[in-house]
């Protein structure tokens, strides 16, 4: 058994490899730093990507703007404030479920309700906020855990000093999950930067430099998609694609240093 | 309670509310958008411009390129799993886990990519045609699922008391009979997880497999033939789609995701209720 | 050398290396046929280290290094593989092990890895069955799961287990630090029955047990033999001090100085 094993983990981890390798070797020339700094020109045949890799950042922060505030709260409400009971399984249910929808079905959802009866349009807004639900439940997950394993003897310490719950959320709670939780929020941010599907049906095609959020802009996933798909610039498209996996990499490389070898919830 | 905590109950409280309706408002929005088109959905043809609306090929291309990938991702998959928990020494398996966890982050639009330039022209140049078909679908799913079900499938190994692997050895059996009769039967919940869990993912992979499954919206007779999944197509004609095709895409999307449901709820009773995270 | 020639299982200069601690120093001990012979000594000290050398268990484990010449039968046994050696030579551990599967499963294990089905298996498991004093408690429900046995008859199971394989050696690992003392008194009367027919090994903590089964016994300390020989000369009369001043001592469950924690290795 273990040569066949270790000849399946060598073939699978070449491949990987292999696939890693082609993408490099076909941004080579194309990825400068000029890249990612000058703007496209020519419908992305040509200059850079600089107002698509502005229009990811966007996209990103907006998204974790609202994910997060929401995301930790439901966290903090699951573990510190919901009463005993049913409730807290259904709310995890529930939250569960959305984390197994199919990312399009987020985008048809964003696209009916912020861009059309919101009327906000394609848009970064629509966008944001769209991710931000799909971001929802592994910042959850995170954040329940990293707020669930302060250990309960620094909560009945507090209240011994007669602090509130609130005041030991704040001053022992938090600081104390900040890690885990920030883990949770870079995971969170590295969906939010490689989703496609759900952004290309809310936050519009449009090339140029988005000047406000109502304004509609491509980020780096939807770019790649496009040139693909249009066979335009070759060269271009596989440097987007280099830029978009370091991104993506590091960020999670950050995540799991953060968590120190514990399993990726 | 302290003013504060009752107001920093119901805030948060309503954050949670807030997510907890997220999946529910999701259904009813697709489906009070789709809802006049939903008859229009059982059909054999898809075909907007003849005003055909019928969702078979897109079901038979989803389940195809689902089940196709899997056939190939979860014995490499559990393959793996096993390779790590029970062949690889530790510093072997320090350096391959990473390689497969940087895969499970990568973007599924980069594995599209890579499909489309790599794994496309390959099928091309051996088997003919353009390329552009089911098996290359089924390849790039696979490669996609298969770090989500080797890092499942390790744990389950893992979890596996070592002191059975040591009776088992201890009456002369070898690594490749411990892993067939012991391991794998013994590991068989969390096994079944894994592949619940890399199913869930399969069904709803939209932009990979749309870059290289060809744009036919027709049934699929071979392998080498072009498709349509479900969730590619609700891709590919959202932008330009209006009236009833529009609502056609939106019904095709709240069956989606009764699909989904579905299926992720009874596979994940089949694998005993265990949760997965 | 005439007591190897003559032994079942014998050791010459074994040696075993975890990493790079000695763990067990050049041990030469001859072990006859159809007899007892009973390791004794604090914990950690290399009996366990010693037993399991002797049918290869180190192998399974990364950066454990053995050293040194094991003889069966008077031939080496490195020339063997490793399974057919196993076959041979069966092993109890400290604490029941059972597989999870059924009663007959386990049992039926050994042979079916070598292909043996149908009435012939069925007959194999019925005799170990009824070797280890189970089949009357068992032969009613043989397809339930082995987990519904209490700890003295999963103990007695994987007996079974290892009787299905019809060992030449038995290495019984403190087989009954876990029992309570009615399931104790059960195994060492199963040992006393089959010392008639095949060399046993037994580690043991119990003064009591050692005297009430061993022929032989083996003084362990430090990783070394210190000395070994008939049962009651050892027990009673020892030679060295080292010896005497552990039998005096009582307290058989103190550790190893040299290596706290290890549970025997």
């Amino acid at each position: 058994m273990r040569p066949l094993l270790s000849a399946l983990a060598l073939a699978v981890s070449g491949v990987m490899v292999g696939l890693v390798a082609a993408l490099a070797a076909g941004a080579a020339g194309s990825l400068t730093p000029g890249f990612l700094f000058t703007l496209p020109a020519a419908a992305g045949r040509e200059g850079g990507i600089l107002s698509v890799v502005l229009s990811t950042l966007w996209l990103a922060a907006g998204a974790l703007a609202l994910a997060l505030p929401l995301g930790i709260g439901t966290a903090l409400y699951l573990v510190e404030y919901a009463p005993p009971g049913r409730l807290v399984g259904l709310i995890r249910t529930l939250t569960e479920t959305l984390a197994g929808v199919p990312s399009i079905l987020f985008g048809l959802f964003g696209f009916s309700v912020f861009v059309v009866r919101l009327g906000w349009g394609p848009s970064l807004l629509a966008g944001s906020a769209t991710l931000a639900l799909m971001l929802l439940p592994t910042v959850i997950r995170t954040s329940e855990e990293a707020v669930a394993a302060v250990p309960q003897e620094l909560r009945e310490g507090a209240a011994a000093l007669g602090a509130t719950r609130w005041d030991a959320v704040r001053r022992i709670v938090l600081p104390q999950a900040a890690p885990g939780i920030l883990t949770g929020a870079l995971l969170a941010l590295g969906r939010a930067v490689g989703e496609t599907a759900a952004v290309l049906l809310t936050a519009g095609t449009d090339l140029a430099l988005p000047r406000s959020p109502l304004d509609p802009g491509r980020p780096m996933a939807v770019h790649l998609y496009i040139l693909a798909g249009e066979g335009l610039s070759d060269g271009r498209a596989h440097a987007t694609a280099v830029a978009l996996v370091c991104g993506v990499l590091f960020v999670n490389a950050l995540a799991h240093m953060l968590l120190g070898g514990r399993r990726v919830p | 309670m302290d003013v504060r905590d009752r107001l920093a109950r119901t805030v948060l409280g309503a954050a949670a509310a807030v997510a907890s309706a997220g999946v529910l408002l999701i259904a009813l929005a697709v489906t009070v958008e789709g809802w006049p088109a939903l008859p229009h959905l059982f059909g054999a043809v898809w075909s907007p411009e003849d005003g055909q609306y019928g969702v078979l090929p897109l079901l038979a291309g989803s389940a195809l390129v689902t089940l196709g990938s899997l056939a190939m991702a979860v014995p490499a998959g559990i393959g793996m799993g096993l390779f790590l928990s029970d062949v690889a020494t530790p510093r072997l398996a320090a350096v391959v886990k990473p390689v497969l966890q940087g895969m499970a982050a990568v973007p599924s639009v980069v594995f599209g990519f890579l499909g489309l330039k790599l794994i496309v022209p390959w099928i091309s140049r051996t088997f003919g045609g353009l390329g552009f078909s089911l098996l290359a679908g089924c390849l790039v799913l696979a490669l996609m699922v298969l770090p989500t079900i080797a890092a499942v499938a390790e744990d389950a190994l893992r979890a596996v008391d070592p002191a059975l692997r040591e009776g088992a050895y201890a009456l002369g059996a070898t690594p490749g009979q411990v892993a067939w009769r012991l391991l794998l039967p013994a590991a068989k919940s969390g096994l079944t997880a894994a592949v619940v869990l890399a199913l869930g993912r399969a069904l709803g992979e939209t932009m990979a497999v749309l870059m290289v499954l060809g744009n036919a919206a027709a049934v699929p007779r071979s392998p080498l033939d072009p498709a349509r999944t479900l969730t590619g197509n609700i891709a590919l004609e959202m932008a330009y789609a209006t009236g009833r095709h529009r609502e056609a895409l939106f019904a095709s999307g709240a069956l989606l995701l009764l699909v989904n449901l579905a299926v992720t709820q009874v596979a994940r009773r089949a694998a005993g209720g265990r949760g997965v995270r | 050398m005439r007591e190897e020639k003559a032994a079942k299982l014998a050791t010459r200069g074994l040696r075993v290396y975890y990493g790079g601690r000695e763990a067990l120093r050049g041990v030469s001990l001859a072990v006859p046929d159809r007899s007892v012979t009973a390791l004794i000594g604090p914990s950690g000290c290399g009996k366990s280290t010693f037993l399991r050398a002797l049918n290869r268990m180190h192998d399974l484990r990364h950066g454990v290094r053995v050293e040194g010449r094991i003889l069966l039968d008077g031939r080496p046994t490195d020339r063997l593989p490793p399974e057919e050696l196993r076959r041979r030579i069966g092993m109890l551990f400290q604490r029941p092990n059972p597989f999870p599967m059924s009663i007959f499963q386990n049992v039926a294990f050994g042979p079916a890895l070598l292909g043996v089905q149908g009435e012939e298996l069925e007959h194999i498991v019925r005799t170990a069955l009824q070797r280890a004093a189970l089949w009357n408690e068992v032969k009613g429900r043989l397809h339930q799961h082995a987990g519904g046995l209490s700890g003295g008859q999963q103990q007695r199971l994987c007996l079974a287990r290892a009787l299905a394989m019809r060992p030449e050696v038995l290495l019984l690992d403190e087989p009954c630090s876990a029992l309570d003392p009615g399931a104790t008194e059960q195994i060492e009367q199963l040992i006393a029955e089959l010392r008639e027919t095949m060399a046993i090994v037994l580690v043991t903590h119990s003064l009591g047990q050692a005297r009430r089964l061993a022929d032989r016994v083996a003084f362990f300390q430090d990783g070394r033999l210190v000395e070994e020989g008939p049962a009651d000369e050892i027990l009673e009369r020892p030679r060295l001090s080292e010896t005497r001043r552990f039998l005096e001592r009582g307290d058989w469950h103190e550790t190893c100085k040299g290596n706290r924690g290890s549970g025997g290795e």
